[in-house]
C-alpha cells in the first residue's frame, strides 16, 4: 500500500494499493471462498454417494434433508397442519432454511456465493471454460440488455408459482423440475424434467456465469428479496473511488456495473468479494448501513492520474 | 485542497472476516438446533433421535418407508386383507416397504393405504393429498372399497 503523490506534488488523502497487492488479495479471497464451497459440496457429495451405496436405510441421511428450499416448500404445510411436512422434507430442511434466512439478514447472498453447492458447481464449470476460452461472455448470447434484465425476473415468478402450487397441492410441485433434486437423486429416482434442466444448466455454465442462479433459482429469488434488508453489504465510498478506474466492473463475475452503484443490492451479486479485493483504494468494502448522511465527499479525480501510473 | 481523512464512514468488515462470519453463522444456527434437539434428517426418528413408533391411532403416522407387517400389526388388520383389498400379489412379504409397492395392485400408495385404513377403522378419513404420501401420490387416487 502506498501513499501516492500526484504530478502536482499533492499527496492523496488515501493510500492506493499496487497491482501486485490487489492480485494477491484477490487470489486469497478466491481461495478462501473456494475452500468453503469445496467443503460444503463434499459434505453433500458424501451423503449422495453414501445414500446410493447404502440405500435409504437411515444410516446416512438422504441429501435432500439438507435442502433449504425443501424447508421453504414445507413451511406452509408445517404451519397449517400443526407440524407435518410435505413428502421428502424433514425438520432439518426447516432448520437449514432458518439458517439461510438468518445468514441472508446479516450478509445478503453469502449463502449463494460461499455455501450453495449448485452455485459452486456452476462456478467451477465456468472456470473450466476459462482454461480454453478466455473471452468474457457476461451477457449471454448477445441478448439485448433489456431482455437480459427481464429474464432476471423469471426466478421471482418461479418462486411465486411454486410456493402457491405447493401450498395448494400439499406436495413439492417443483421437485420434478428441480435440477438440484435431480443431481441429488442421480442413480435413483431423478425426475426427467429436473434432469433436463440440470443438464441444460451445466452446459450453459460453460458459457454463462451461474445461469441457474441468474435466471431461475427460486431460492436465490427468496434470498434476493430478504437480502434487500440485510445488515452487511458491499458499499462504495464515492469519496475514495477513483473516477477513471473500472477494476471492480472487470472483477465482477456476474458482470455488474459495480462502479455505478453505491450499495451493491443486486440479487445477482453473490458476495464473492472479487470487487472488494480488487479495489485499489478500499472504496469498496463490506460495511454496515450508513446512519449518517455523508456530505463531505472528497473528489477522487486527483488520484486517478496517479493510479494509472501504478 | 484541504483534505479530510477523518470522515465517519459506517463500520467496515474485513472481507476475509465476512466469509468466516457467514460460514460460522450458518453452521452455528445448524449446530445450535442440533444441540437443542430441534433436528431430524429422517422421518424414522423424532427430534430427540428416538425411532418413530406406530401407535395405531392416527393414520397420518404411516410413512412410505414403513413395512406392511408393522402396519398390519399396529392397526390390527390382517396382512392378507390388505393385500386382497389392494390386489397386491398374495406372496408379498410382510417386510415390503410401502414405497416399494407404490403403483402396484389397485392404486396402492401411502395415501390410499392411509385412507383405506381410516375408513376401515371408522376414524376420520384424511384429506387425500400427495403431501401425506410419497412420490406416486396424486389427488385423484382413490383407495379400494373397504366393503362396508
Amino acid at each position: 500500500m502506498a501513499n501516492i503523490t500526484t504530478g502536482s506534488g499533492k499527496k492523496l488523502p488515501f493510500p492506493i494499493r499496487r497491482k501486485a497487492e490487489l492480485e494477491k488479495d484477490s487470489k486469497r479471497i478466491h481461495l478462501l471462498r473456494r475452500a468453503s464451497q469445496v467443503g460444503f459440496t463434499t459434505l453433500i457429495a458424501y451423503h449422495v454417494v453414501g445414500n446410493l451405496v447404502n440405500g435409504d436405510n437411515g444410516s446416512i441421511a438422504n441429501p435432500e434433508a439438507y435442502c433449504p428450499f425443501g424447508g421453504l416448500e414445507t413451511a406452509y404445510n408445517f404451519v397449517t397442519t400443526g407440524g407435518r411436512y410435505v413428502a421428502h422434507t424433514h425438520l432439518s430442511n426447516l432448520v437449514i432454511l432458518v439458517a439461510v434466512l438468518g445468514l441472508t439478514l446479516v450478509s445478503k447472498s453469502a449463502f449463494c456465493g460461499w455455501i450453495c453447492p449448485l452455485g459452486a458447481i456452476q462456478d467451477w464449470l465456468n472456470n473450466f471454460r476459462h482454461l480454453f476460452y478466455k473471452k468474457e461472455l457476461k451477457v449471454p448470447f448477445n441478448l439485448p440488455p433489456w431482455l437480459d434484465k427481464t429474464l432476471h425476473s423469471v426466478k421471482y415468478l418461479v418462486l411465486a408459482w411454486l410456493l402457491w402450487q405447493t401450498a395448494v397441492a400439499g406436495y413439492m410441485v417443483f421437485r420434478d423440475y428441480d435440477p438440484w433434486s435431480a443431481l441429488l437423486n442421480l442413480g435413483k429416482e431423478a425426475a426427467i424434467g429436473g434432469l433436463i434442466i440440470l443438464i441444460t444448466t451445466l452446459v450453459l455454465s460453460l458459457f454463462v456465469d451461474r445461469p441457474w442462479c441468474t435466471y431461475a433459482c427460486p431460492l436465490g429469488a427468496a434470498i434476493g428479496l430478504v437480502g434487500k434488508v440485510s445488515l452487511l453489504k458491499i458499499r462504495r465510498d464515492e469519496a475514495t473511488c477513483l473516477s477513471g478506474c473500472t477494476l471492480c466492473n472487470r472483477a465482477c463475475p456476474s458482470g455488474l456495473e459495480v462502479k455505478k452503484m453505491k450499495t451493491i443490492s443486486s440479487s445477482q451479486c453473490v458476495n464473492c468479494m472479487s470487487c472488494v479485493a480488487g479495489c485499489p483504494t478500499g472504496a469498496l468494502a463490506v460495511r454496515l448501513p450508513s446512519l449518517l448522511n455523508l456530505k463531505d465527499k472528497e473528489p477522487a479525480s486527483a488520484g486517478t492520474a496517479a493510479w494509472k501510473e501504478l | 485542497m484541504e483534505t479530510n481523512t477523518r470522515r465517519k464512514l459506517p463500520l467496515k468488515v474485513n472481507h476475509y472476516a465476512f466469509g468466516v462470519i457467514a460460514i460460522a453463522l450458518f453452521m452455528g444456527i445448524i449446530f445450535g438446533a442440533q444441540v437443542l434437539g430441534v433436528w431430524s434428517t429422517s422421518g424414522r426418528v423424532d427430534g430427540q433421535g428416538s425411532p418413530v413408533q406406530l401407535t395405531g391411532t392416527d393414520v397420518a403416522e404411516i410413512k412410505g418407508w414403513m413395512v406392511l407387517g408393522d402396519i398390519a400389526a399396529s392397526y390390527k388388520i390382517p396382512l392378507n386383507e390388505m393385500l386382497v383389498a389392494f390386489k397386491l400379489p398374495a406372496d408379498t412379504p410382510a417386510t415390503a416397504a410401502i414405497k416399494d409397492l407404490e403403483g402396484q395392485g389397485q392404486n396402492f400408495s401411502t395415501t390410499t393405504l392411509r385412507t383405506w385404513i381410516a375408513e376401515r377403522l371408522g376414524s376420520p378419513v384424511p384429506v387425500i393429498t400427495p403431501s401425506s404420501g410419497t412420490k406416486g401420490g396424486s389427488s385423484g387416487t382413490k383407495p379400494p372399497s373397504t366393503g362396508r
